[in-house]
């Protein structure tokens, strides 16, 4: 026994713990980014090739126009309930486990989840992965998934409307 | 053999075993080094140390100030928000799609 518990110590102290390479988004996009510029340079079709392109930059240009104008609601709806709190006189506010002290607390939670929400949409990455050779149904993966995810975000954000006006409704007479 | 030799022995059998996995940890790790692996231990992203990319920096919108006072209906202001996701921004990329 005792020897098989020296044979564990000694195996510990020998044997250096595997390092691995941390895989970041960043490397996550650069090897979508490489992929994708790899798979474009084997399209020998150049008008093909050229509505690829287009279509990937379309995919950031939606995400970024949709985000622009999701941004505008939530400045909008900060800024109607730094109103109500500054005419009720409230400079704090108190938020433990997404449940605030009063309405106005909670609304305030809700308003920053839906401004991380929308920070984190804001750099999502929706490079096309065309390797498979269907061009047009992996595009349309993309548009899919950006729709759904710019659709998720849309329900944060009238969460946090929805919480706000409950908050303007409880104040407002 | 007595208990203390045993001991011994035994000793220097778990140190020259530990020896030699210190050492084929050190070959190994050598050979590991030469590519990034994720830890599935799966060989993946060889090339982004030889070309990085950076995504283009798109403007964000101009903040609009809003000047809402004690005069101010917030109620009112509250039903203006209506964030939606338009089947027309797509529209573009709808176009795009269909010359491929």
């Amino acid at each position: 026994m005792p020897v098989i518990f020296l044979l564990i110590i000694l195996v510990n102290l020998f044997i250096a713990p595997s390092t691995f390479a941390r895989v970041t988004p960043e490397d996550i996009y650069q090897q979508t980014r490489a992929n994708f510029e790899n798979n474009l340079s084997k399209i020998q079709d150049a008008q093909k090739k050229q509505s690829i392109l287009s279509a990937d930059t379309e995919l950031k240009n939606i995400n970024q126009i949709v985000c622009n104008r999701f941004q505008l609601d939530v400045d909008k709806l900060s800024a109607i309930l730094e109103e109500e709190k500054s005419r009720q006189n409230v400079t704090k506010t108190v938020v433990a486990y997404g449940q605030g002290n009063t309405k106005l607390d909670t609304a305030a939670y809700y308003l920053n989840y839906a401004a991380e929400a929308l920070a984190y949409q804001r750099i999502q990455d929706y490079t096309p992965a065309i390797g498979s050779g269907n061009y047009a149904s992996v595009i349309n993966n993309s548009a899919a998934n950006l729709k759904s995810n710019l659709g998720i975000l849309q329900n944060k954000i009238l969460r946090a409307k929805a919480e706000v006006k409950k908050a303007i409704n409880a104040y407002e007479k | 053999m007595p208990m203390k030799n045993r001991f011994i022995t035994f000793s220097l059998i778990l140190l020259l075993i530990g020896i030699l996995l210190f050492l084929g940890n050190l070959i190994f790790n050598k050979q590991s080094n030469q590519t990034l692996i994720n830890p599935d231990g799966k060989t993946l992203l060889q090339q982004i140390t030889k070309q990085t990319v950076s995504p283009t920096p798109t403007p964000s919108p101009t903040p609009i100030e809003y000047n809402f006072d004690k005069t101010t209906d917030l109620k009112k202001e509250i039903e203006t928000i209506n964030p939606e996701v338009l089947d027309s921004d797509f529209d573009n990329l709808k176009a795009t799609v269909s010359k491929l």
